[in-house]
């Protein structure tokens, strides 16, 4: 009887499953946003920028990540927003590749693909919204050190790996505008040493630096690995060297509480959120495509156009590459003021 | 005849087909309303989209499979993600290797296949040695050992990184693996149609034959079966060599789903989502019992639960796990009590007879 019962039961709940239809359907745009891995500060962080923009725009937006980080988490999360029927997917991924076969097949049912933070791969998105480019990256630290140090006297720059392509490219922009730029006449570039993003090495290379160079007066470290053992070196050196650098603010407060750094660098995941529902709404609504010279309005950021990839190509110069990508150009800046409300953050 | 018929309703298949329809019942009510309520975009629990969502819950489906024989045996396994993480790992430097020396695609990729399945038969096959050879040590904390082992040479293998196949024609029919069929109007994942037809053959060696027999009574009591004639050192071997094959094609499946990007840290926990699963579905760690219907059961009961808490009433990922922990507590512990009010009861009568 228990049998039959259950049998019926499961009929029941299969016919159930079919004639189920639509009823209402609610106007709303719908955004799935995807991230990295659940629980991660930075990631609620970025949230809350999701969640500014959908108070703006009037959409609604659900967002997950992995508990375990897993490219294979976020394909799970991916399926479960495209049998929603979300109009947009934002995803910081795992893995640049794991997720175009997923996405593609998004995509095929009309649902836009944008990657922010962690980018998919081109064949996998419609545009990729990164916080900013090589060149402005490289010239806020400039920028930075130069008002630190009052625009004159001798720089340095510690750096990672001496083969990390980003850090070389950012140091060729560096040089270029030293070169170049007539606001930089009276800074004297040294050169730059490699600290391997490893404390010891960071700190030891910045003590022969400031052995080598007793006059030196400022250092940019664009690498988060090496700034607090700059900054640590320079602090127990006694020394009046300026720092700044890409860097948490977690790692740094203490220095910049301390004077060593006047202010530090590195993204704002709100305003990358915030910018990605932008990004979101245009696409969806037609305003843009995802192709190059597009452009859109961000409230606060300004316009944002779509631009071409650059890869870093052999030669270590920046070449047209596949894939659109546009760059709020933005750094957010931790000073004695702002440290401690990142500190939880980034 | 009847005796038959109260077995079969008592049975443990039985209650997991009444959980499932209840399940999908009061899924189908919540979508309902949401829908109503103007809440959801689109019918998101019908029986096409949820057959089309079961996908990656399938994946360690054939994981599943082997760890059910392990169970069966008394024994576990907790190597076999890191089993299939290492059989990925060898599919893809197999690869590289033959196409960097020239050999056609074609060949390149059968072979490679070929050695990832290898790869993961060994791997089973040393668990299954070390398990018979070192008696004193349990089969937990070898597998835990070879689970370590195997992760790490993935990873001297692969480093950190990942090993892409762009652009690779060949490479990408594995990609064709996650796609889906379309029967009846309905698509159907390939990886549901290919497990099935392995639980199917399954089923007929684990119930319908003496060999299936011997595992279960190796299960329920090893000294028994081995002085009646069971050998039970080769059956052991035997089941953790095929537990590392079915793991490779847990693999190879999911080389196909993450659009061929191998890992050396994927599949980390896979094996412990195949011991729910043989679990939900009757498979005990004391051994002796299970029924492969009632896996198939509760992979497709999982693969819902999850679709279903994460769709319709927007669990994040890891509130799905939990709910599905505190699912599993409660499946092995109903048995359990039940059994002990059961025996209270009868000890209650006896008394009772006795005073009379």
């Amino acid at each position: 009887m228990k049998k039959v019962l259950s049998v019926v039961l499961a009929l029941a709940m299969l016919l159930a499953m079919v004639g189920a239809s639509a009823v209402a359907e609610p106007s709303a745009l719908l955004i799935g946003v995807v991230y990295k891995q659940s629980g991660n500060p930075y990631f609620q962080a970025a949230v809350t920028g999701f969640e500014k923009a959908s108070q703006e725009l009037g959409f609604t937006f659900m967002h997950d990540g992995p508990d375990d980080g897993s490219s294979d988490g976020q394909i799970r999360i991916i399926e479960n927003y495209i049998s929603q029927g979300v109009d947009v997917i934002c995803v910081s991924a795992n893995d640049p590749d794991a997720l175009v076969g997923v996405l593609q097949e998004a995509m095929a049912e009309g649902i836009k693909v944008i990657s922010w933070d962690a980018e998919v791969a081109p064949e996998g998105r419609n545009l990729d919204v990164q916080p900013a480019s090589a060149k402005s990256i490289a010239l806020t630290q400039l920028e930075s050190i130069s008002k630190s140090i009052g625009g004159e006297g001798q720089i340095a720059i510690v750096s990672a790996m001496a083969t990390a392509p980003n850090q070389n490219l950012w140091i060729g922009f560096i040089e270029e505008a030293l070169a170049t730029d007539p606001a930089y006449a009276n800074l004297e570039y040294v050169g730059t040493v490699y600290g391997d993003d490893e404390y010891t090495k960071s700190y030891d290379e910045t003590l022969g630096l400031i052995n080598l160079h007793p006059d030196l007066k400022g250092i940019i470290t664009p690498t988060t690995a090496g700034g607090p053992a700059v900054a640590k070196c320079v602090l127990d050196e006694g020394k009046s060297i300026k720092v700044t650098g890409l860097t948490l603010a977690s790692d740094m407060a203490e220095y910049i509480k301390a004077g060593v750094c006047d202010e530090t660098f590195l993204w704002n995941p709100i305003e990358l959120g915030y910018a990605a529902s932008y990004a979101a709404v245009a696409l969806v609504k037609g305003e843009i495509t995802g192709a190059a010279g597009d452009a859109y309005d961000v409230p606060e950021i300004g316009t944002l156009t779509v631009e071409q990839v650059q890869k870093i190509g052999e030669s270590g110069e920046l070449e047209p590459a596949e894939g659109t990508i546009s760059y709020l150009n933005k750094l957010n800046t931790f000073n004695v003021d702002t440290v401690d409300e990142w500190v939880s953050i980034l | 005849m009847k005796q038959r018929l109260k077995r079969i309703l008592l049975s443990w298949e039985a209650m997991l087909i009444v959980v499932f329809a209840i399940v999908c019942v009061a899924f189908n009510q919540q979508d309902a309303s949401r829908q109503a309520a103007g809440l959801s975009k689109k019918d998101v629990f019908n029986l096409a989209s949820v057959i089309k969502s079961m996908r990656p819950y399938m994946l360690y489906s054939f994981m599943t499979l082997g760890i059910a024989l392990i169970l069966a045996m008394g024994d576990i396994d907790i190597s076999a993600g890191a089993s299939a993480a290492l059989s990925a790992a060898m599919l893809g430097i197999l690869y590289k290797t033959m196409m960097d020396a020239g050999v056609p695609s074609g060949l390149s990729l059968a072979l490679a296949l070929v050695g990832c399945v290898a790869t993961g038969t060994l791997c089973g096959a040393a668990n299954g040695f070390l398990v018979i050879r070192f008696k004193e040590l349990f089969p937990m904390i070898i597998t835990l050992t070879t689970q370590l082992f195997f992760r790490g040479v993935a990873f001297l293998l692969l480093g950190g990184g990942t090993l892409t196949f762009k652009n690779d024609k060949t490479f990408d029919l594995l990609k064709t693996l996650y796609n889906t069929v379309t029967i009846g109007g309905i698509s159907i994942p390939i990886v549901i149609i290919v497990f099935l037809a392995f639980a199917a053959v399954f089923y007929v060696w684990l119930h319908l034959t003496a060999n299936g027999r011997r595992i279960f009574a190796l299960g329920t009591n090893s000294k028994a079966a081995y002085l009646s004639g069971v050998r039970t050192d080769k059956i052991k071997f035997t089941m953790f060599t095929i537990c590392g094959l079915l793991s490779s094609v847990t693999a190879v499946f999911f080389v196909g789903a993450t659009s061929s990007s191998i890992r050396a840290d994927s599949m980390v926990g896979y094996e412990m989502y195949a011991i729910a699963a043989a679990v939900l579905g009757g498979f005990s760690t004391s051994g002796g019992k299970g029924s492969i219907v009632g896996v198939v059961i509760s992979l497709f009961l999982f693969g819902v639960i999850k679709i279903g808490l994460g769709t319709l009433y927007g669990f994040a990922d890891s509130m799905v796990n939990m709910s599905v922990g505190v699912i599993l507590i409660l499946s092995t512990l109903l048995p359990n009590v039940a059994a002990q009010i059961n025996a209270a009861g009868r000890v209650r009568k006896r008394r009772a007879s006795s005073l009379v």
